[in-house]
C-alpha cells in the first residue's frame, strides 16, 4: 500500500503549514514562506497556512519595514492572493497579542484594528479539521 | 520514518536533545534557521552522527558557515518538500 501511495503523493499532495514564529526575531517565518513557494511551484497544495503563538505578529498591517528590506508580511499577502492560500490566524493566540481584526474591534468597542483583510480569524478547530484533509503539517 | 526538524540552537532550548531521546535509527533529522548551531559543538555533532542528516543549504550560507559545513548534506527548499513526502511525518521539536 505505501508503495503504491509513494509516488502519488510526490506527485501532488496537500500540506497545511503552521507558522508559530514572528514576522521578525526568527527565521521561521521567512523559512514557512519559502517552503510553501516551493512546495507550490512543485505543484502541491497548500490547504491553508496557520498562525498560531507569535505567529500572528505576521498579520498585522501595521508592520513598515525599510522600504529596500524584505517584507514577508507583504510576501504572505501576495502568495494568499495569488494561489488562494487561506491565511488563518488563530483568534485567541491573536487578541492576547493586539492583533485584532475589524469584527474584533467592533464586538470589544474597540477604535482600531490591525489585522490584514488577506488574514482569516480562526481557530484550532480549523485547523484539526484542515489536518483531516491533508497529507502534511509541516510546523515552523 | 519521520523527519525530524530542528530549527533552534541546543544552547537555546532542549528540542534536539528531546528529538535524539526519541529518534529511532531509521528516521533523519533536518537542521534549519540556528538549528545549524549543533553542528558546530562537537558533542551535539557526534550525538547526531548515527542519523541520516540534512541541513538547510540557505541557513548554512545566511551563517557564513558553507565552508566549514562542507561535509553534511545540504539541502534546498525543493529537496525540503519532497523529503517532507517521503518521511510519514514531519515533526517540529
Amino acid at each position: 500500500m505505501a508503495l503504491l501511495l509513494g509516488p502519488f503523493l510526490l506527485l501532488m499532495s496537500k500540506f497545511i503549514i503552521q507558522v508559530n514564529g514572528p514576522a521578525y526575531g526568527t527565521s521561521a517565518s521567512v523559512n514557512a514562506l519559502r517552503f510553501t513557494q516551493a512546495a507550490l511551484m512543485g505543484g502541491h497544495q497548500v490547504v491553508c497556512v496557520f498562525f498560531y503563538q507569535d505567529g500572528v505578529y505576521n498579520s498585522t498591517d501595521f508592520s513598515l519595514p525599510a522600504s529596500d528590506e524584505y517584507d514577508v508580511v507583504e510576501h504572505w499577502q501576495q502568495l494568499a492572493v495569488q494561489h488562494r492560500v487561506p491565511l488563518v490566524n488563530c483568534v485567541s493566540a491573536a487578541l492576547r497579542r493586539g492583533i485584532v481584526s475589524e469584527q474584533d474591534a467592533n464586538e470589544n468597542a474597540l477604535n482600531h484594528w490591525n489585522v490584514s483583510q488577506s488574514f482569516i480569524m480562526g481557530g484550532l478547530g480549523e485547523l484539526i479539521t484542515s489536518i483531516e484533509s491533508a497529507d502534511r503539517l509541516i510546523s515552523f | 520514518m519521520i523527519l525530524h526538524h530542528i530549527q533552534t540552537s541546543p544552547n537555546r532550548d532542549n528540542a534536539l536533545k528531546l528529538c535524539l531521546r526519541y529518534a529511532c535509527k531509521e528516521d533523519a533529522i533536518l537542521l534549519s534557521s540556528d538549528g545549524v548551531n549543533a553542528l558546530l559543538l562537537r558533542q551535539w555533532a557526534m550525538a547526531l552522527s548515527p542519523f541520516k542528516l540534512m541541513v538547510l543549504k540557505d541557513d548554512v550560507i545566511a551563517r557564513g558557515l558553507t565552508e566549514r559545513l562542507s561535509n553534511v548534506c545540504l539541502i534546498d527548499y525543493n529537496e525540503f518538500v519532497a523529503q517532507a513526502l517521503l518521511h510519514d511525518k514531519v515533526i517540529t521539536w
